[in-house]
């Protein structure tokens, strides 16, 4: 279980975030969305333990703000939104350095095995830098599949938090992306995403989160907080909320300002 | 997909790892012929055949021999490899830090802080109090060289860092204004000195290893040794750093510890490098370049390697310095500089034709 007890950012004297609180369980995909500015990446840095804030946030009923970065590192990978390498590592170096805390004698399975699920394999030993934004990408959670690659450690899970992970992806990259995370979180793993778009979240997010700014507007199931209503009042623009005829899954249709 | 499948890349992260290590053993030979080959020659017609010979078969060396080996030779070839050895590690640990393969230790102005402290100490030894010259003696431009260094750097740290964490980027930044301060109030400094004061200004900017001596060897030694310990433990620190700050706090490195070890291992090597051989540029940013370029941007065996590589260029560097001009002498930094100059060119030439920048 991840939980947040009234958790407030301030910086430059400005709140961006104000009494946060929810619990995600483990073993589901939980979506933070919100239009720009609402403070998901701030909540996302908060819950990563990299910046300070104000309240309590407990990763499997331990404070983080207690914890080491190496415990931190053994418990949960974080994908951020924007990853540059410097100098020219390969793709299978990138993967190993994440690997450093790892308590595994042998790391080069995993780094083939993380390969393999991204469908990067044949890239291993090409530099990183060669390789598109889409690639750099899909590389980069490999690196955070690896470094938690089991779900679970002791009974208690483990913990991918992702940043926008399918913002630089094409649409059957985004799919797999997704199914990835489905099967980590299928496994027992805690799966925590900033998420754009609203479709891919009905499609496959448990939980949704709603920012607005600053403040969690709701937090629920996708049916829950996906609505014309609580959508339109937070992007400030009209939105629909649709079910498909089929199987009777959300879809979302933003609506024109001119129609 | 979560089968595991045939490791292939194995090869690749063992192979590489392990050419870097075979490196480490590679140079440290070749360091060792460079060693004997600054023993063997000079301007002095000293024959190292002779008194290996001499040596070996117990018989008394000349005094001219002993000295020209034992009291010139042999302190110099130590301060070189030494000096050779900070000055390249420490460009290797600020590029792993800057994430920027042009920093090196001058970029953040230390060598300009050592720079002016040996001004100082040049141009206004005179009016520095007694007791303190008579207790420094010969060293006084030396300690106050190592004194500006370190002043620069804790005045660099102090300003970027904030609630216990220090900004790279304030740093690199902060570094520039400062290195600026101290080459103006450097060239103030010049306006005023004497003729001698300026020879010695000139002589001292230009780096060199003619001062070496046996007492400089044991106080830069040790110094540039803990160093160097510490420097090469930060391999899977910058390692990390190179995936950015954030991502290496994320797997699991303590990122201000990290940054707190490499500015001073740094600031220690190259404050006390300057001190004892003056201003000697190009090794610090060439060498780390040309190790990653050999065996690859791990900082596991770079930072090693680039010790390895930059003792045995600035030991060749002396040995030109010592005979190109014979009997005279040319600062050490003219020739590290000729030299640095075009290879770094090239470097930069073949990475475009890469595609690289």
């Amino acid at each position: 279980m991840l939980q947040t007890h009234d958790v407030c950012v301030e910086i430059n004297k400005k709140k961006i975030l104000k009494n946060i609180k929810f619990d995600v369980p483990a073993g589901k995909i939980t979506a933070l969305i919100g239009p720009n500015g609402s403070g998901k990446s701030t909540l996302m840095r908060a819950i990563s333990g990299e910046i300070s804030y104000q309240g309590k946030i407990f990763i499997n009923e331990r404070d983080i703000n207690f914890m080491k970065a190496w415990e931190l590192a053994a418990i949960r990978a974080v994908l951020p939104q924007n990853s540059s390498v410097a100098f020219p590592f390969t793709v299978a170096e990138v993967i190993h350095i994440g690997l450093r805390n790892s308590t595994e004698s042998s790391t080069d399975h995993l780094i083939n095995d993380a390969l393999d699920c991204v469908g990067l394999l044949s890239l291993a030993k090409r530099e990183y830098s060669q390789l598109s934004g889409g690639e750099q990408q899909r590389v980069q959670l490999a690196r955070v599949l690896a470094q938690v690659w089991s779900p679970l450690i002791d009974g208690s899970a483990k913990w991918i938090f992702l940043d926008e992970p399918v913002s630089s992806l094409d649409i059957s990259y985004q799919l797999e992306v997704m199914n990835i995370m489905q099967n980590y979180a299928d496994r027992g793993g805690g799966v925590l995403t900033i998420m754009h778009d609203l479709n891919l979240t009905a499609m496959y997010a448990d939980n949704v989160g709603l920012l607005h700014n600053g403040k969690l507007l709701c937090f629920g199931t996708p049916s829950q907080v996906m609505n014309d209503k609580i959508l339109s009042e937070a992007y400030s623009c009209e939105i629909k909320v649709n079910k498909t005829p089929k199987n009777d899954k959300i879809f979302i249709l933003p609506q024109a300002t001119n129609t | 997909m979560w089968a595991t499948k045939e490791s292939k890349n194995k090869s690749i992260l063992a192979d590489k790892y392990r050419v870097g290590r075979r490196a480490h053993v590679i140079l440290t030979l070749a360091l060792l012929l460079v060693g004997c080959f600054s023993l063997a020659i000079g301007p002095a017609n000293v024959s190292i055949w002779s008194i290996l010979k001499k040596l070996m078969l117990n018989e008394l060396l000349t005094s001219l021999e002993y000295i020209i080996i034992f009291d010139i030779r042999l302190p110099r070839l130590l301060l070189g490899t030494c000096v050779g050895a900070a000055l390249a590690i420490s460009g290797a640990v600020m590029q792993g830090l800057f994430r920027n393969p042009l920093a090196d230790p001058g970029l953040i102005g230390i060598s300009a802080g050592a720079g002016l402290g040996a001004i100082i100490a040049i141009v206004l030894g005179g009016i520095i109090p007694g007791f303190i010259t008579s207790i420094l003696g010969n060293y006084l431009v030396v300690f106050f060289a190592f004194l500006g260094g370190w002043a620069t750097t804790l005045i660099l740290y102090t300003v970027a860092t904030r609630r216990g964490q220090t900004s790279v980027a304030t740093m690199l930044l902060a570094g520039i204004a400062l290195g600026a301060l101290a080459g103006a109030i450097s060239g103030i400094l010049v306006y005023k000195a004497n003729d001698q004061q300026l020879r010695d200004l000139t002589f001292w900017g230009l780096g060199s290893l003619a001062g070496a001596s046996w007492a400089k060897v044991t106080v830069a030694g040790p110094l540039i040794g803990v160093a160097i310990f510490f420097a090469v433990r930060l391999g899977h620190g910058l390692n990390a750093l190179a995936l950015g700050e954030a991502t290496a706090a994320h797997i699991g490195v303590a990122t201000q510890n990290l940054k707190n070890n490499a500015i001073f291992a740094v600031a220690a090597a190259t404050g006390i490098a300057v001190a004892v051989s003056g201003g000697i540029g190009f090794i610090g940013i060439v060498v780390p370049h040309l190790v990653r370029q050999l065996i690859g941007p791990d900082h596991r065996t770079l930072i090693v390697n680039s010790g390895l590589l930059g003792a045995i260029i600035l030991v060749l560097a002396d040995v030109i310095s010592r005979i190109i001009v014979a009997p005279a002498e040319l600062p050490i930094g003219i020739i590290t500089a000729v030299i640095g100059a075009p290879v770094f060119l090239w470097i930069l030439l073949s990475n475009r034709k890469e595609g690289n920048w």
